[in-house]
């Protein structure tokens, strides 16, 4: 934060990270260093450091410096390495975990890059979901927003643009497009989406994880994407 | 008082093993085309998600991340705010264009010191920041509301340097804020001010690096911005056009850093003792670097010397 600032941020309020280490239910952060602000800072609301020593574990993988194109593997799978290797411990009841290759290679506008980006990121996820069948766990797996879902830029009709050349024309920019969701619980009877959320949207995750945990939400979070 | 005590649910106890949130950064549901990356790859274990597993479509742009419209794409900042605090809180985006609008931007206390000093010392006001309307980091509209504000206010010398987007905006895009921005000046110059754009580059090569992956790119920032050093050009227009001559195809966050020159082959607006500056990117992470190097009294990641004695001000 600049000590001098014309515009004061958002205050957020009690996060759900807050009310996990208020709560004593250990909680451990992954990302590289490309996503590591986002599972911790921006994921705490804005805000610097543990809420909690004791509980919480936050863990940054340090990022390659080069052209994420040529690299569109990045780090996922030694934060998989990671991430796995403290879960064994059985010291976290929740973890959170960033993947930063469709972002980072999508942003470089690169298509083919980024196909091999999303195969890595869905390697892992298969890696995820081997762990959490074996330890009884939940996974939840959704993004933070769109990028390389489009890779080239779209007309208004929704037809590709073309430069003079008639190649398509490389899209860097995030899109305004919705992120898949899922629960994989296995060997969990009953759990059901909440049909009357109209408008379910990444402020419903909180709420949800909180229920996963066994736990009601907060009374002013966004409702759980659950029906119990 | 907040009631930190959870409260147990009634019909689900939990499980016994972790609950893990998996967040693949920009991996969207898009039109399925051949620009579809996520929709082109080969993903086995997605794929099962969505055909077995409790799944559903997440809003993860515009209001539903707390940005002014939806026609506002997400970011991973919004986006993990979302994830992580549970409710919708008004965005960076949205906080400054309210205190635009209601100036109380311009009744802030860093906007009244800033105007001040450059009173008194008839240094230039310098601006530092993303020039595109991606709404993302920073606003071309906000930058331009403080550069009449601050001809309004009596500041007769202001200097912009400019970062190039192509990023959160069509990728060679540049040249239609630079227009935009440089009619504006035209006009206030017309009036009798001095206010000009002075250095600039691409966003992925000059001063916006994030946590700390690259702090070659705040140095160079440093040298073009603060010291005026750089390969030289007569406009901003004449600077992007080279570079796309020398290098067709280059993307505007990628362009290098280029110093505006005056007649006399002179930079435009080095920063010196005595100057203010604003860092008009709303966005914090990759506004934290910069700022150190003009806050931090100990401060190890370049030499920054001379270092100016000037009044630094962030958007947030």
């Amino acid at each position: 934060m600049p000590t001098n600032f014309l515009v004061p941020p958002p205050a957020i309020r009690e996060s759900s990270g807050e009310y996990l280490a208020e709560n004593g239910i250990s909680q451990l952060a992954i990302s590289e260093t490309q996503k590591f602000g986002h599972v911790t800072f921006f994921w705490n609301g804005n805000r610097s450091g543990k809420f909690d020593d004791k509980t919480e574990t936050y863990i940054e993988i340090p990022s390659d410096v080069l052209p994420f194109e040529e690299r569109p593997w990045m780090k996922a799978a030694e934060i998989t390495d990671t991430l796995l290797t403290e879960l064994k411990t059985e010291k976290y009841r929740y973890a959170r975990l960033n993947y930063a290759n469709g972002d980072m290679v999508g942003h470089t506008g690169v298509r083919d890059a980024a196909i091999l980006a999303v195969e890595c990121v869905d390697l892992e996820l298969g890696r995820l979901m081997k762990f959490v069948q074996k330890a009884q766990g939940i996974l939840m797996v959704t993004a933070d927003h769109g990028n390389a879902d489009e890779m080239y830029d779209h007309k208004k009709d929704g037809s590709l643009a073309t430069d003079s050349t008639g190649k398509f024309k490389p899209k860097t920019s995030h899109t305004l497009n919705q992120v898949p969701f899922a629960i994989y619980a296995p060997g969990v009877e009953g759990l059901q989406l909440n049909p009357e959320i109209e408008k379910p949207g990444l402020g419903n995750l909180a709420a949800t994880t909180f229920n996963l945990l066994g736990y009601q939400a907060p009374d002013d979070y966004l409702q759980s994407l659950l029906k119990f | 008082m907040t009631d930190w005590n959870l409260k147990k649910l009634s019909s689900f106890p939990g499980v016994k093993g972790p609950v893990i949130t998996c967040v693949m950064d920009g991996i969207g549901l898009g039109k399925e085309d051949e620009s579809d990356a996520v929709f082109l790859a080969r993903t086995p274990n997605l794929d099962w998600l969505k055909q077995n597993a409790l799944y559903t479509h997440l809003n993860a742009h515009g209001i539903a991340v707390g940005m002014p419209s939806n026609g506002d794409m997400g970011n991973s900042e919004v986006g993990h705010n979302a994830l992580g605090a549970g409710r919708i809180y008004d965005q960076g985006a949205k906080l400054v264009q309210n205190a635009v609008d209601d100036g109380s931007l311009f009744t802030s206390d860093a906007w009244k010191k800033c105007t001040e000093k450059v009173r008194a010392s008839s240094q230039p006001l310098h601006f530092i920041g993303l020039l595109s309307d991606g709404n993302v980091h920073s606003h071309i509209n906000h930058l331009k509301a403080m550069l009449q504000k601050a001809d309004s206010e009596g500041v007769e010398k202001a200097r912009i340097h400019i970062l190039t987007d192509g990023r959160d905006v069509p990728e060679t895009s540049a040249l239609e804020y630079i227009n935009d921005l440089e009619s504006l000046l035209s006009a206030l110059r017309d009036k009798g001010r001095d206010y000009w754009i002075a250095s600039g580059g691409g966003r992925m090569k000059v001063t916006m690096d994030r946590y700390e992956a690259e702090w070659a790119m705040v140095e160079l920032g440093w040298k073009t911005h603060v010291r005026g050093e750089g390969r030289p050009f007569a406009s901003a227009k004449e600077a992007v056009e080279t570079f796309r001559a020398e290098e067709p195809g280059i993307s505007d966050q990628n362009l290098p850093a280029f110093v505006i020159v005056d007649e006399k082959n002179q930079p435009r607006g080095p920063i010196l003792d005595g100057a203010a500056v604003i860092f008009f990117n709303f966005r914090g992470d990759r506004s934290i670097e910069i700022t150190q190097a003009f806050e931090d009294e100990d401060f190890a990641a370049f030499d920054r010397s001379p270092r100016p004695d000037v009044l630094f001000a962030g958007m947030m």
